[in-house]
């Protein structure tokens, strides 16, 4: 019967994936991690444990801590996202990998591209809602074309109303009208599309050398942002036992405790971990961090345990902005105005009060942590940071003289600074398409560069963000470090031996101590100077509100720091902005300190975090504006200070 | 979305910018500093369409004089820059020319291209033949179609060689 | 029962038989009559459930999602005999694709034999050759000598000659944070901590002794590369995985390809060309495989 042998041979076509799936995953290549560990399986117990008595010749023989830092993306989207698609992206996450590991690949405008260098580790977070959509909708996959609203929409691109079909689309999806068949978790499209996900990350993992995360984008909060991308430590047979959680009901939830949910569900199910990283409350409009109530339930024990739980990191620097600090927030704090998007919410429908900042922004967020820590016993913004792309090209190429845009269209043309990205006319919110920001990556100190090793360190937050450039920066709190610990040659094996690192905890001050930090920053090797490591802290005072300070630590050039902790003299300005140029004739290439909080209370929470700070380079506008022979439009930025952001250090009473 | 239904079709933009860049294409007027929600603004996109409109009505002229009444399989071009669809179909020995249409019709030939290079067209800088080979005219549609307007339209925008 | 004779009415009461027979054979349309819904598509069905809700679903729920698989199943049914998957192209690619699938599972039936593995390999060395491994040490001087780094680093560069390869230079040397030596690290590594100027150099240094001065970003370096594995051709055990794949994917093209020219030989195909609107009515061509 002609019906069935249609309906047996779907099934057959799966082997021949699974079959490439078992090879890659049978590519055990020698280690090169050797420079990295030689000790088998780290643990944290172990790195408690390093006592080095007596350094042998090589430095990392006999280490089980992590020696260099690994840089990757972990929210980069392909043509699986309905949005990207919706803009002509057209690489899939195949292509996405291909290009993160160093391959030179076509971009979606059909330019050459290749990164400076590999990046070390990668998610391919596609939105779960609609996953694989138009990939399978253009290529004519029965499933979705057996709907009248599929089969309208593929008419509707081929016959030239692309736009009014992608219109049409994501307004269906926001409004949930989605029609029968659509692709949701439980059909056989959305288990396509998935499994599709899963191969490729499955085929491109390679343990010792590039390690491919399966994820997921979990986009909810329709105009207020409360994403949260979804990493799975294990491995495609894992991943595949369940589907990503979407937002719309009924199948799905926009509330992140719902979120939460679906977790404990799966780590149950699948017997792997995964953990959620939330990005961008610049454009949460004062949702992402509250501290009274949310979804209409205040905030209880429950909740704050339950958040501190799954989410362990945060993304505080991406292309739509970075929000670390606000100058309302921070007057004090003249590195706090960055690339910063706070015009109002994620699709320009609402606009900015003032009194929302606090809940957006990442550094208030660690300081009402705090104070919530004290009145339910945990704290829910204990947050490594890091940064990643938010690309929607599968490309995630974020340097500034290498950017390739958060969209197809804002690939490399002579356009791309002109236009605008979002543009409401009611509200009068208008973002540009300068604006955008060529940021950041993950930065990340795990032992070796698999998935386990990797997904450990982010567990634990021994993480920091950077804005594209690759310095390697080393944060470490104890109470017995001194000046002489500066001047050692492996302030690493110091560190761990006499302190935690980044991510890590103090407690109980020992009788008349104020807890030190051992603080180094290496400049990236093709990359700029820095001016200075900065160690923000921030505390509960006495009368239960929250505080906050900057200190310079390490200062290039010699410039002095003054008895308040900072260094007036700025380091200088080498940039060409016609040219796009700059020397590293300021700043220094490594700066290495040792500090000790001057003003420590013992009795009261604390946090502590080193900001590293390039000299000034020219940013991809002034690239563009050099390359493409155009002027760039008034009050464009076109000159940046990079920036890494570690992990904080908390200090509990 | 283009680049769904038409594969690469966003490379033509790429290629646009590259022409104007290395002389191909005339190097394109600088950015005027106008707000696009202005009056000025609007008024001189819409003129600039008319432009277009007007040039590509020219260029529907010379193909209906170089076909001399041979059929021509129906096309549609559409230029990135405005999303603007234009038909062209043949009909009694005629070329005849639909402005603004909302797409192609389900059997037309589809070509995707740019303002800059219709301009270029109608002054005779570059011919159908050379635009293709820099990729800046893509064509779309059954290969026997595709083969014979290709082959029609390099025809009718040869150089006049006398 | 006079009525009953007449030939009327048998001609009626023939065909009102034939019509509820045919009725009861499931109609026109309808090719196939009974669908069976089996315990292995239950389960499947289930297991869909299961998976979006991480828990089975209840009578009521199974039901559900059954009626819709039967409804499906007669929809199917239904359409193709009405004709509907001819002249869709949808359809017909979705055909083509699985067809392609089906050869190519065919194709993998056949595992690559060593000597073929090994042929490949050979063929093509480049896509698996491994990547050359240093081992090295190095001391740096760095930007903050100003005017006196380039002698600064001769001089270094003369003292360590002189005091030969196994010096201990642990106290020497500007940076902190630089490694000072590295073992059997990949060449990629290597461009990742000093950049690719400084890995490059030492691609072409001679081993065993102080050389320099190596520049990189963060300066200059005098250098001694105390081991270099260089990219080797691996032996087939070391990378089967890579080459099957490689090998598979390769083959499994070229199979497709003769595959479809040998279904060629079946198909004579005409290309029917439009003629002038004088000429005669169109003639088919000679025959050209398409390609």
């Amino acid at each position: 019967m002609r019906t069935h042998s249609l309906r047996r041979s779907k099934l057959a076509a799966l082997p021949a994936g699974a079959l490439a799936a078992a090879i890659a995953g049978v590519l055990a290549l020698p280690t090169s991690a050797s420079a990295q560990a030689d000790a088998g399986a780290p643990d944290k117990a172990k790195l408690e444990k390093v006592h080095p008595s007596k350094p042998g010749y090589s430095p990392y023989a006999g280490r089980t801590f992590p020696t260099l830092p690994l840089f990757g993306d972990t929210h980069l989207h392909t043509s699986y996202s309905l949005d990207a698609g919706a803009f002509g992206a057209r690489l899939t996450p195949k292509d996405a990998y291909r290009f993160a590991r160093g391959e030179e690949i076509t971009s979606n405008t059909g330019q050459p591209v290749k990164l400076s260098r590999p990046l070390d580790f990668l998610v391919v977070a596609d939105h779960s809602d609609g996953m694989g959509f138009f990939p399978q909708l253009m290529g004519g996959d029965p499933e979705v074309l057996a709907t009248p609203q599929g089969r309208k929409w593929y008419d509707q691109i081929k016959g030239g109303q692309g736009a009014e079909a992608a219109m049409d689309i994501i307004a269906s999806f926001s409004g949930n009208k989605m029609p029968k068949g659509f692709p949701t978790p439980g059909t056989p499209a959305y288990r396509n599309a998935w499994q599709e996900t899963i191969k490729a990350a499955e085929a491109y993992n390679e343990p010792g050398r590039f390690t491919a995360f399966i994820g997921y984008e979990w986009t909810a909060g329709g105009s207020s942002n409360l994403h949260r991308n979804v990493v799975f430590r294990g491995n495609g047979a894992q991943a595949g036992l369940v589907e990503p959680f979407t937002t719309l009901p009924p199948l799905g939830s926009g509330d992140p405790v719902d979120l939460w949910k679906w977790m404990a569900a799966t780590e149950q199910k699948t017997g792997t971990e995964v953990l959620a990283i939330a990005h961008n409350g610049n454009v949460s409009n004062g949702l992402m961090f509250p501290v009274v109530e949310t979804f209409g339930k205040k905030l209880d024990r429950d909740y704050v345990q339950t958040r501190a739980r799954w989410e362990p990191l945060y993304e505080v620097t991406q292309t739509k902005g970075t929000g670390e600090a606000h100058p309302f927030l921070s007057p004090n704090d003249e590195f706090a105005n960055f690339e910063l998007w706070d015009k109002g919410n994620l699709d320009g429908t609402a606009t900015k009060a003032k009194d929302m900042l606090e809940f957006e922004y990442a550094r208030s967020a660690l300081k009402n942590g705090l104070k919530l820590e004290e009145q339910l016993g945990t704290n829910p913004y204990k947050f490594g940071m890091i940064g990643s792309s938010d690309a929607h090209n599968g490309l995630a190429a974020l340097e500034e003289d290498n950017f390739f845009g958060k969209t197809a269209p804002q690939e490399p043309s002579p356009e791309r600074m002109t236009k605008a990205f979002i543009d409401n006319q009611k509200t009068g919110v208008k973002v540009m398409d300068w604006e955008v920001g060529a940021s950041g990556y993950a930065a990340v100190w795990a032992t070796e560069n698999t998935r386990e090793a990797i997904f450990d360190a982010m567990k634990r937050r021994e993480t920091y963000a950077t804005t594209g450039p690759r310095m390697a920066v080393r944060f470490f709190g104890g109470w017995d470090f001194t000046p002489a610990d500066a001047n050692n040659r492996m302030p690493a094996v110091i560190g761990y031996a006499k302190g935690v690192p980044m991510g890590g905890d103090l407690k109980s001050a020992p009788q008349g101590k104020s807890p030190t930090f051992l603080v180094a920053a290496l400049k990236d090797a093709i990359g700029a100077n820095l001016d200075r490591i900065q160690v923000v802290k921030g505390w509960v005072d006495k009368e239960g509100k929250t505080q906050e300070r900057v200190y310079d630590v390490a200062v290039s050039g010699g410039r002095k720091i003054e008895a308040d902790g900072r260094a007036k003299a700025p380091v200088g300005n080498t940039v060409d902005i016609e040219n796009a140029t700059w020397a590293n004739s300021i700043g220094a290439p490594e700066l290495i300190t040792v500090w000790k909080d001057p003003q420590f209370d013992a009795r009261q929470r604390a946090f502590y975090y080193a900001r590293v700070i390039e000299i000034p380079t020219p940013r991809w506008t002034a690239y563009d504006a050099k390359r493409f022979g155009i002027k760039p439009l008034p009050g464009t930025t076109m000159v940046l200070q990079e920036r890494a952001y570690t992990a904080p250090i908390w200090y509990t009473p | 979305m283009l680049n769904w239904a038409y594969p690469d079709a966003m490379h033509v933009r790429t290629a646009v910018w590259m022409a104007q860049a290395s002389g191909v294409l005339p190097r394109r007027e600088p950015v005027p500093d106008l707000d696009p929600l202005s009056v000025t603004f609007r008024f001189q996109q819409s003129i600039r369409l008319r432009d277009t409109q007007v040039r590509l009505d020219g260029l529907r002229g010379r193909l209906d004089i170089a076909l001399a009444g041979q059929p021509m399989p129906a096309f549609a071009v559409v230029l990135i820059g405005p999303m603007l669809w234009t038909r062209f179909e043949s009909a009694e020995g005629t070329m005849n020319m639909v402005p603004h249409a909302t797409g192609p019709a389900r059997d037309d030939v589809v070509i995707v291209t740019d303002e800059p290079v219709v301009a270029a067209l109608a002054e005779g800088r570059i011919t159908v033949r050379e635009a293709r080979a820099q990729g800046l005219v893509k064509t779309y549609g059954t290969s026997e179609n595709v083969v014979r307007l290709s082959a029609l339209l390099d025809r009718a925008f040869e150089p006049k060689k006398h | 029962m006079r009525w009953l004779r007449e030939p009327l009415v048998q001609f009626l009461l023939i065909g009102a038989v034939l019509f509820v027979v045919f009725d009861l054979r499931g109609g026109a349309a309808g090719g196939g009559q009974r669908i069976v819904v089996t315990p292995g598509q239950v389960d499947a069905v289930a297991a869909g459930f299961r998976r979006t809700w991480n828990r089975p679903p209840n009578e009521q729920e199974l039901k559900a999602q059954l009626d819709e698989y039967v409804r499906e199943e007669i929809a199917v049914r239904e359409a193709v005999a009405l004709g509907l998957d001819r002249d869709d192209t949808v359809i017909r690619r979705r055909l083509r694709q699985k067809f392609e699938f089906a050869a190519e599972d065919a194709f993998e039936a056949t595992p690559p034999t060593d000597a073929e593995l090994q042929a490949h390999l050979d063929t093509y060395p480049d896509n698996f050759r491994t990547e050359a491994r240093l081992s090295l040490r190095q001391v740096h001087l760095g930007p903050q000598r100003g005017h006196a780094l380039q002698d600064d680093a001769r001089q270094m560069l003369e003292r360590l000659q002189a005091a030969g390869p196994d010096t201990d230079i642990r106290t020497l040397g500007d940076s902190r944070l630089l490694p000072a030596s590295l073992e059997n690290t990949a060449l990629g590594e290597v461009a990742r901590i000093f950049g690719d100027e400084f890995a490059g150099a030492l691609l072409k240094a001679e081993p065993g002794r102080w050389v320099g001065p190596v520049r990189s970003g963060y300066g200059l370096h005098v250098v001694i590369v105390d081991g270099r594995e260089g990219g080797q051709l691996p032996a087939l055990a070391d990378v089967r995985p890579l080459v099957e794949r490689d090998f598979l994917a390769g083959r499994r093209q070229r199979a497709l390809d003769a595959m479809y020219e040998r279904l060629l030989a079946r198909y004579p195909v005409v290309i029917e060309r439009r003629s002038r609107a004088t000429a005669a009515p169109a003639s088919a061509a000679a025959a050209e495989p398409a390609r």
